[in-house]
């Protein structure tokens, strides 16, 4: 195989019964994005990739957005003899020197096979001096050196250069399924990254109020799905035409229930869709006391109308590290185009800040909105978004 | 369906979006596809191809110049109306900053958007503001008028609520400031919104510069025109064509296009004119007895005739205007807004109509409707039924 990827694995290592489901899980999802024939050993806390695949940007791409592991870098692997291994020290010091031409350098090793003649310090020690020896211009620096040299004595010897971030957390489908409730803004996508880490797997669902919502808008969702697919080990994104309900609640609703009740309805539409689609948890992106319909009363009365529990992994979030994680999964320049729903039509202009849950109950019965919303929810269109 | 559409199956419906752009005249695709074969050589270039072209864009000049009364080397081919405005905006940063500029407060984004820079710059700016008719009386822009002034720049029509400025009246205000200041004045007007549809001639008006645009005269996009009295020194330099105003290879087949259109809408300007004023009063008469439409600007509340009858701005407030847009869409019907509801750059959006004197709940509930040449009065009636149709739909839920 061309291409050789050593995978360092984080929380899954902790795990210890059901910890090769955890593996099993993981191995599935890298395989789900490489386009070539590709292998994947597991050996004690280590994922080796073998991969055909010529688009190594594509391979780095599909590890670093799959949760489960830690950090990935390509590898070489040879003969447990000394020989061998400084050779394949020195060719990748060779790349790294071009990379950094004044840089200093260190050699790690670590011996897992004990039985190996050298020790790791010895390692360290014979190699480093090898390439001293045949790059003179190279500089030790065991304290801050700007590129270390890895080498790992297992079954065979292990050589590998930087180091490249992964996701961390567990694998996707490790948990169960959720229902993501995904709008065009900053924190639902952030939510869905943030609960994929913790290896849930989920659809999304995205409540389109057209003529009142534009298609940008929509679009924009689209785009949003298709970051966030990769994280999530992909989606189906559920969109659900909405308008008929907002405009009952216009004409039937008090104005300051109008924003409380229309979460509701989204809630109770999740919860259907999530039934046909055996997902027992919702996410939503909301963050305490961010906006009016996010305060502890409007949360409380927002659960209670359903029987799922809802995650909301941005609760405790400063706005601030949401954004922070929203660039780093390269959905926040997507989420701040101009094309945000047109749900300020039917916000009131002071929305209730502290609901009574029984009260608000109320309302929503009194609305009759159930068969709307079970129109709503089979007039649904359901759109995948690969890995 | 409108036999002119039968040109184009594509947009078999109604289209009243002229002012954003007009659809291409029927004898302008064909003209463009002979000109790209015909007309390949550079025409900077010294052998014959090249001065083959040269020719044909010289003669197309010729022709613009003699519908607009001017000199042919008063025109510059540019790429657009904003392109032709940039230019005459970003040569002020040529100049010794500290001067006065009078600007009016509905003029297009691609002058207004200037407007921070030239104040870092060391500009005063000063806006002049129409009446709530949306149209500047003249006195109002003279009390402005400081012995620093340097530069006017007033729209001809605008874009959203079809007020008519009084250019001429403006600029003989300004002329004769002129005299009795001593220092001269160049006064800009973005004219294109007028070119082809009302009266517009730059040598009577006695302005400095205008800008004009291919597009909205059934053109194509892409190309546009400057007037310009004198010569200016400008910012972007290049290999001097257009007499080094606008330098950068000529745009030869949209240069071609350009004069036949212009041709073709200004020797039919009167008759087109009263057809469409005939049509306006048309669609006013539909809409003045329905029940939730009002007329943003009404030519009963003025002396003279002031605004375009090609521009109808009518609100249909609390409905929001991009909502009937869409649903108008759905039905076959173009028409745009001046204001999006959700959008972040309302404030920017609805500037022109605040400034004209539209309430902030009216601009948001405004449509604009824009005719041309080809409109007709079934089309008129058949988008006012579809239009009351939907706006007593609508009307159940916004009250």
């Amino acid at each position: 195989m061309k291409n050789f990827y050593l995978i360092k694995i984080g929380e899954i290592s902790l795990k210890k019964g059901n910890r090769k489901s955890f593996e099993k899980q993981l191995r599935f999802n890298i395989k789900k994005k490489l386009h070539s024939p590709s292998k994947i050993t597991i050996q004690r806390g280590r994922f080796f990739l073998e991969s055909e695949d010529d688009d190594i940007e594509n391979i780095k791409y599909a590890l670093s957005t799959t949760p489960g592991l830690v950090s990935f870098s390509r590898a070489v692997r040879v003969e447990k003899n000394i020989t061998d291994i400084k050779n394949a020290a020195l060719s990748f010091a060779k790349e790294l020197v071009e990379k950094y031409p004044s840089g200093t350098f260190k050699i790690e090793s670590r011996r897992a096979d004990k039985g190996f003649e050298y020790t790791s310090y010895e390692i360290s020690a014979l190699v480093g001096e090898y390439l001293l020896e045949q790059l003179p211009s190279l500089k030790v620096n065991v304290h801050k050196p700007s590129w270390i040299i890895n080498i790992e004595i297992r079954n065979l010897a292990y050589i590998y250069g930087a180091q490249e971030k992964g996701t961390g957390g567990l694998p996707v489908g490790s948990a169960a399924k959720g229902m993501l409730l995904l709008s065009g803004g900053i924190d639902s996508p952030v939510a869905g990254y943030l609960m994929a880490r913790r290896g849930l797997r989920m659809d999304a669902i995205y409540f389109h109020a057209y003529p009142y919502t534009s298609d940008e808008a929509l679009d924009k969702v689209k785009v949003l799905a298709s970051k966030i697919a990769p994280y999530l080990s992909g989606l189906s994104l559920f969109v659900v035409p909405f308008t008929d309900f907002q405009l009952l609640l216009k004409q039937k609703a008090k104005e300051e229930e109008v924003t409380l009740l229309m979460r509701a309805g989204m809630v109770k539409i999740a919860e259907m869709i999530s039934k046909e689609r055996e997902s027992i948890c919702l996410v939503t992106g909301e963050s305490l006391s961010q906006v009016a319909s996010q305060t502890v009363e409007s949360i409380r009365y927002n659960g209670s109308e359903t029987e799922l529990p809802v995650f909301r992994p941005l609760i405790g979030m400063d706005k601030e590290d949401i954004i922070k994680t929203a660039i780093s999964i390269d959905t926040y320049e997507t989420s701040i185009l101009p094309f945000e729903d047109c749900c300020t039509i039917f916000s009131p202009t002071h929305p209730l800040l502290k609901p009574e849950s029984n009260k608000l109950k109320n309302s929503f019965i009194m609305l009759e909105g159930e068969k709307l919303l079970k129109e709503a929810a089979e007039k649904t269109e359901r759109i995948y978004f690969k890995p | 369906m409108n036999t002119y559409f039968a040109y184009y199956p594509i947009m078999k419906s109604i289209y009243f979006d002229w002012a954003a752009t007009a659809p291409i005249h029927p004898e302008i695709p064909a003209l463009i596809s002979n000109s790209l074969l015909q007309f390949q050589g550079n025409p900077s270039a010294i052998h014959s191809t090249g001065k083959n072209t040269k020719i044909q864009i010289e003669s197309s000049r010729k022709v613009c110049a003699k519908l607009l009364e001017t000199k042919p080397e008063q025109l510059i081919f540019t790429s657009g109306g904003t392109e032709s405005n940039n230019i005459i905006l970003s040569s002020l940063f040529l100049k010794k900053p500290g001067a006065h500029l009078i600007l009016s407060a509905i003029e297009h984004p691609s002058i207004y958007e200037y407007i921070t820079n030239l104040k870092n710059f060391g500009y005063e700016i000063d806006l002049v503001k129409p009446s709530s008719d949306g149209i500047i009386d003249p006195e109002n822009l003279n009390k402005l008028l400081k012995s620093n002034t340097s530069f006017i720049s007033i729209m001809t029509v605008n874009n959203e609520t079809g007020a008519i400025q009084p250019i001429k009246d403006i600029v003989t205000v300004v002329r004769n400031f002129e005299k009795k200041n001593g220092r001269r004045v160049h006064i800009h007007t973005d004219a294109v919104q007028a070119l082809g549809k009302i009266f517009f001639n730059p040598a009577k008006l006695n302005i400095d510069s205008a800008s004009f645009s291919a597009h909205k005269i059934g053109g194509p996009k892409g190309i546009g025109l400057l007037f310009l009295k004198k010569p200016i020194e400008v910012l972007s330099p290049g290999g001097g064509q257009e007499f080094s105003i606008r330098p950068g290879t000529e745009n030869v087949s949209g240069i071609i296009a350009f004069s036949k259109a212009m041709e073709l809408s200004l020797e039919k300007i009167q008759y087109n004119f009263q057809n469409i004023k005939y049509l306006k009063s048309v669609l006013i008469k539909e809409l003045s007895t329905t029940k939730g439409v009002k007329l943003l600007f009404d030519e009963k509340n003025t002396k003279e005739s002031s605004y375009s009858p090609y521009i109808i701005s009518i609100s249909v407030s609390p409905i929001p205007g991009e909502v009937l847009v869409r649903i108008l869409s759905d039905e076959g019907i173009q028409i745009s807004t001046g204001s999006a509801c959700s959008s972040r750059n309302r404030k920017k959006q609805i500037r022109v109509l605040k400034e004209s004197g539209v309430s902030e709940n009216d601009a948001s509930g405004s449509i604009r409707i824009s005719l041309g040449w080809s409109s007709t009065e079934i089309e008129i009636l058949e988008f006012c039924t579809i239009l009351k149709k939907n706006i007593s739909n609508l009307r159940k839920y916004h009250k």
